[in-house]
């Protein structure tokens, strides 16, 4: 477990005495963790050991019981973590799948407003950072899996966001697609802290952390 | 981190239709033959309506009356008060008008029991075989028999004493059988002077006084324009007893929540990537407009096709088409967006999207 460090670099992840049950399920808690700043955290644990309560609770869904989830904002201060602040990569891609690749990794621009030349610019270089340069005219329906996901990866880059959460992001993927997929978000990682929950032991090699979630303990560890 | 600025929709609307033609296909056609059932039968029925005019008028039963000071050689005077009365469902005019003005002479003299008296139009009394010029009362035989009164009794009518004239009344102003008439001499109707020949405004005079056949078309725009109501009207509802045109609304709202449930994943991938519940809403709504506007415009050439033979009908009862229309997309606009809106909550969203 990471100890939580008094002074957290601004845009850490900040979860302080966090404790959450469900009424007939897993529990756990209280923990607390500090999750830095260009970081990709990996959570693994059995089928139901709470991964994607946990993604929950850091992207605002769930409440926890007790403790606070906050993101800090400079020397001693932070501020109560909200669903605004999370982008989500989900198992099954989700995409406009009669769109470009482009047109879709520019809809969190288009939700911000009018599309300038430096968002389709973001959009490009975020393509590049997930292997996918040269793909942008391309037809979503048109992508494989993983590339579908890496597509994903880089849509949620654009969303600007502080944290973004993989639940499952490489689950339906073979080993070679899945491996680029946690490729594409250690990329993401750059720039963001990336939290992904999976099976995938290899993907714990690429972690700068891995959160080993087991009979509602958290146990933290380099990758 | 919140929204710098307002989301794009109407370009996003129209990229996702025009990138999935034949899902868009699909639904402007459904949309659009739920306009057209909504919409042809009434139109078939004002087709109908106005055939039964036109046969009135060719066998002479519809007729409009000229009146010294009429000066008006407009196609309709919408200024006027329209007073003649509706087709009624056997496509006979009506006499509501000649013989429902608000004021009552009060009989006195050998008319012993009270009895209403109804000042009637110079058209009115001439149907019933009172001349011209003569200030005769049309008292109702049944009545007549009753009161004791035959042909050229003296009736005091407001201070004035009046002939009686003995009518058997046809079926249409059976209501009246116990009521007189009287020769209304103010003779208000101005209003009626809409679709006569040409020939009556080229020389007034001539004709003053003379009954003249009436230009359907203009009698049936002047039903709308100046009545709000029109001849269709009143023999539909009789007709049919049912407002059918909200077959269109109603069926396009269904339209409406099946487009939402065929886009829901696409809709709540919008809301993943930043944009809100009433965005998202709005979203749905304009695609949804764009569709129905396709599917009036398919709906349009269906009706001008298969729907009329008087095809001025469409403009002559084009005010109450357009609202029809508008209502039907209407209803496909808002249930789609408030559908779109109501389950586009985020933890909702993420939460279907995760399982």
């Amino acid at each position: 477990m990471t100890v939580l460090d008094d002074r957290p670099a601004p845009g850490a992840v900040v979860l302080d005495g966090v404790r959450f049950a469900y009424r007939r399920g897993p529990s756990f808690g209280p923990f607390d963790l500090l999750l830095e700043p260009r970081t990709l955290n990996v959570l693994v644990g059995p089928s139901g050991s709470g991964k994607s309560t946990l993604l929950s609770l850091l992207g605002s869904l769930l409440r926890p019981e007790a403790g606070r989830i906050s993101v800090a904002r400079g020397p001693g201060a932070t501020r109560a973590v909200h669903a605004d602040d999370a982008a989500w990569v989900f198992q099954q891609s989700n995409a406009l799948a009669a769109r470009t690749v482009l047109d879709n990794v520019l809809l969190p621009a288009r939700a911000r407003g009018r599309i300038s030349a430096a968002d389709v610019e973001e959009a490009e270089s975020a393509l590049a950072r997930v292997g996918l340069d040269g793909f942008a005219a391309r037809q979503c329906r048109d992508l494989s899996g993983g590339e579908r996901q890496r597509m994903c990866v880089a849509r949620s880059l654009t969303m600007r966001r502080p944290l973004i959460l993989a639940d499952e992001a490489t689950g339906q993927l073979d080993r070679s697609n899945s491996r680029r997929v946690v490729e594409a978000l250690r990329a993401a990682s750059e720039t963001t802290i990336v939290v992904l929950a999976t099976h995938d032991r290899e993907a714990m090699r690429s972690a700068d952390l891995v959160l080993e979630l087991s009979d509602g303990v958290v146990r933290a560890h380099a990758g | 981190m919140r929204a710098e600025g307002s989301p794009t929709i109407v370009g996003e609307a129209a990229s996702n239709l025009a990138s999935r033609p034949l899902v868009s296909a699909v639904f402007a056609l459904a949309t659009a033959a739920v306009v057209v059932v909504a919409v042809l039968p009434r139109l078939r029925d004002d087709a109908g309506a106005l055939a039964d005019a036109r046969r009135f008028v060719t066998t002479g039963g519809l007729t409009y009356e000229l009146h010294a000071g009429l000066t008006s050689r407009a196609g309709t005077v919408p200024d006027h008060r329209c007073d003649e009365g509706w087709l009624n469902p056997d496509g006979l005019i009506g006499w509501s008008g000649g013989l429902s003005s608000p004021e009552q002479a009060s009989p006195r003299g050998p008319v012993a029991s009270p009895v209403s008296a109804f000042r009637a139009s110079r058209g009115v009394l001439r149907r019933l075989g009172v001349r011209p010029g003569r200030d005769e009362v049309v008292v109702a035989r049944a009545y007549a028999e009753e009161a004791g009164l035959s042909d050229g009794s003296v009736i005091e009518v407001d201070g004035r004493a009046r002939r009686a004239l003995v009518v058997t009344l046809p079926d249409e102003l059976s209501q009246y059988s116990r009521s007189l008439l009287v020769p209304d001499r103010g003779f208000p109707a101005a209003g009626c002077i809409v679709g006569l020949h040409a020939s009556v405004w080229d020389d007034p005079e001539a004709v003053l006084g003379a009954t003249v056949p009436a230009e359907l078309g203009d009698w049936g725009r002047r039903c709308v324009s100046c009545d709000g109501a029109g001849i269709a009207d009143a023999i539909r509802s009789t007709r049919r007893g049912a407002a059918f045109w909200m077959a269109g609304p109603a069926g396009a709202a269904l339209v409406g929540a099946m487009f939402v449930l065929i886009r829901r994943p696409e809709l709540a991938l919008y809301r993943v990537v930043g944009y809100r519940a009433w965005d998202v809403a709005a979203l749905g709504a304009t695609e949804a407009t764009f569709l129905g506007s396709a599917a009036l415009a398919i709906a349009a050439c269906v009706v001008a096709i298969v729907g009329l033979d008087d095809l001025w009908l469409l403009g002559g009862f084009g005010v109450r088409y357009v609202a029809y229309a508008a209502a039907t997309v209407g209803s496909l606009a808002a249930v789609t967006a408030f559908v779109a809106g109501f389950g586009a909550r985020l933890r909702k969203v993420l939460g279907a999207l995760r399982d």
